[in-house]
């Protein structure tokens, strides 16, 4: 099968020294982020991405998603032994990890979250190898109408199945105008750069990340540590052989429910306005939902380890697919990563597989040995990953904020970005507080180009007319998908009245 | 009397950025209807994207303004402890301070000045610690920074004037 030698290929391009060497040290890192509460899985990748345009692009790429696969089987640690988690998508297995913990059952639950997440990431993998080619031969029939049409369904995601509609308008339409500072391609005038000469340059959208994602959430993490106490962790952080087998064998129980949630993650993943967190909470809610003893959830049930587990890995690693195969990408983290894979000269999209094989499929082989090598290094080394919890805070905050601010000059050598990470550290800690969901406003600001584009030769091909996206085969149903999602919010208040005029009326 | 940092509710706070988004969305339109905001012979003008996208914001920031501030508005207190205050300015306060010296005394001097003094002052380290955690991390940075992967940094005012070589 043609996927299988590509795939083989993968492997043996990945598996030089030095590159298997970047794998592992984002996998340690990314276990490190994961555990230490104040820094998430996406701030970890948003702050060392300047170091990697340095670096050879296979190494870069596999040592960032080496720090994105590592913090999701971090973040467990936290949740299970202290009820703090160490990402969004670490809540839900607390829900049953840390009543677990109280129990004395922290090994098992722990055990259990590790080699569940193995497997959730493994089946993830597996899906994304045999579906990226023919995805990548479906886009490449793509034109701009088709393109645009996509794109639409990825902000449509954000609007239609996330929290506050009219928030997520806002933040879509603000990273798309973020997008449109400095000059613009076609015309060559200048936008929005109000006469100063540092703005023609444009916003780049790594020192902004970098300020939403890094100081951002230092200054979120300041603002709640009056409320956080971490107790002894060497004692309960312990693993032992016959926890490891016991998790093991736990996982095996419930294969079932396992590969439900990694299948319902890993479509999750896929799309750009759902990701890990919601995929944890949905699979958490269904296991819940389709057990036989529903009562047990909250106290303690396995299953309640096994399921958001299963899916957030798969999610994690169903962004990716999107990210590589259309240059459209399934989370934030995945668009910083995609911002990656621009800075190394490439182009995400379907010609990314034809003309450089080489990089494709020596990522989709380290999704592969990353997660081998983060579960062995969990299951070996969770007490020293505990450890890490010791580091006083006032050497842990200051070292993120340095980093963040070399990070952010790193760029394109410019002090305006490291004002503007500074800026939007305090921009995101607000928009934060007030349940402006981010993802949106990253996700545009980073696809804002594209799209602007999509649409433009769209409308020329059409010689103006925007009946083009419904008239084309391909594109119609695209969009007409897309326009379900944008409305979905309005179907949703009238439901919402038919119902309550509903109940008013039967209490009558 | 509890003071107004304390007093200040979310739907306050949901009122100010609605107020801001506003401003800058009217200041956007500006703009765009300057560029120039229709359809022109070739294709959309530089100011349509602008002034689309404008107008779009603008409407979604009235709709969340009126959900938010008229018909479900929270009056909880945005801050919930006077600590959260206190935390968020000792922490926030430095990193300001810490850009602002930058230009003067260069990255590394800078990272060096500012994790010394935030483990003396918040971390209540003693003043050994500090001295050197101040002096490590700028030696530990400068080696993966300037030999390891050959980025520059900002240089301090001493650098430029070539008194020292950082």
């Amino acid at each position: 099968m043609e996927a299988f030698d590509l795939l083989m290929t993968g492997f043996d391009t990945l598996l030089t020294p030095t590159r298997i060497g970047f794998m592992m040290l984002g996998i340690i890192l990314g276990l490190l982020v994961g555990v230490l509460p104040g820094v998430g899985g996406t701030t970890g990748v948003a702050i060392l991405l300047p170091v990697t345009v340095f670096f050879e692009p296979v190494s870069a790429l596999v040592m960032l998603a080496g720090i994105y696969w590592g913090s999701m089987y971090g973040g467990l640690i936290t949740s299970i032994l202290f009820g703090v988690p160490g990402n969004p998508w670490s809540v839900a297995v607390m829900f049953d990890g840390r009543p677990l913990a109280k129990l004395g059952k922290a090994g098992l639950a722990m055990a259990t979250g590790f080699w569940v997440s193995f497997f959730g990431a493994i089946i993830a993998s597996v899906l994304f190898t045999f579906f990226a080619v023919p995805f990548a031969e479906m886009a490449l029939r793509f034109g701009p109408p088709e393109m645009f049409a996509v794109l639409m369904i990825a902000f449509g995601t954000f609007i239609g199945m996330g929290g506050s509609p009219g928030k997520a308008l806002i933040m879509i339409t603000a990273g798309f105008l973020l997008s449109t500072v400095g000059l613009d391609v076609v015309t060559g005038q200048p936008r929005l750069t109000f006469g100063t000469i540092e703005l023609m340059r444009g916003f780049h959208f790594v020192p902004i990340t970098i300020g939403l994602f890094g100081i951002g959430e230092v200054l979120a993490n300041a603002a709640e540590r009056y409320k956080v106490q971490i107790e002894d962790v060497s004692r309960a952080a312990k693993l032992g052989l016959h926890d490891i087998i016991a998790g093991a064998r736990a996982v095996f129980s419930n294969a079932g429910l396992a590969t439900g949630s990694a299948v319902l993650g890993f479509v999750t993943g896929i799309l750009p306005g759902a990701g890990a967190t919601p995929a944890s909470f949905m699979a958490y809610g269904f296991a819940q939902k389709m057990s036989r003893h529903p009562e047990q959830f909250g106290k303690g049930a396995i299953e309640g380890v096994i399921a958001p587990e299963a899916a957030n890995n798969a999610a994690g690693t169903g962004a990716i697919l999107p990210m590589l195969v259309l240059g459209i990408p399934g989370s934030p983290t995945a668009a910083i990563l995609m911002a990656g894979v621009f800075m190394w000269g490439f182009i995400p999209g379907p010609r990314l597989f034809t003309e450089q094989p080489e990089f494709v499929w020596s990522f989709i082989a380290s999704l592969y040995m990353s997660n081998l090598g983060a579960l062995l290094i969990c299951l070996t080394a969770t007490p020293l990953l505990a450890m890490m919890l010791r580091t006083p805070y006032a050497i842990m905050a200051p070292l993120i904020v340095v980093l963040s601010l070399i990070g952010a000059y790193a760029i394109q050598n410019a002090f305006l970005d490291v004002w503007l990470a500074v800026i939007f550290g305090v921009i995101g800690f607000v928009l934060r507080r007030m349940d402006y969901p981010l993802a949106p406003l990253v996700v545009a600001l980073v696809l804002g180009f594209s799209t602007e584009e999509a649409l433009r030769q769209s409308l020329i091909m059409s010689d103006g007319s925007m009946l083009i996206f419904f008239q084309r085969p391909l594109s119609a149903p695209i969009m007409v998908a897309a326009l379900l999602l944008f409305m979905l919010p309005v179907f949703q208040i009238f439901w919402r009245r038919r119902q309550a005029r509903k109940n008013a009326a039967a209490a009558e | 009397m509890t003071p107004i940092w304390m007093r200040t509710t979310i739907r306050a706070v949901e009122i100010g950025l609605v107020v801001i988004l506003l401003i800058l969305g009217v200041v956007i339109v500006i703009e765009a209807v300057e560029l120039g905001p229709t359809w022109g012979e070739s294709g959309p003008q530089a100011g349509f994207f602008l002034f689309v996208l404008a107008i779009a914001m603008i409407l979604g920031t009235l709709g969340v303004a009126y959900v938010n501030a008229y018909r479900n508005p929270d009056m909880r207190p945005f801050f919930e402890a006077p600590e959260e205050v206190e935390d968020l300015l000792k922490v926030g306060l430095p990193i300001f301070a810490l850009v602002l010296i930058i230009p003067l005394f260069g990255m590394y001097m800078s990272a060096g000045l500012y994790l010394a003094f935030f483990m003396a002052w918040y971390g209540k380290f003693r003043w050994y610690s500090a001295l050197a955690g101040g002096i490590i991390l700028p030696v530990v940075l400068w080696i993966m920074l300037r030999e390891g992967f050959n980025i520059s940094m900002p240089m301090s005012a001493l650098y430029r004037s070539n008194i020292l070589p950082f």
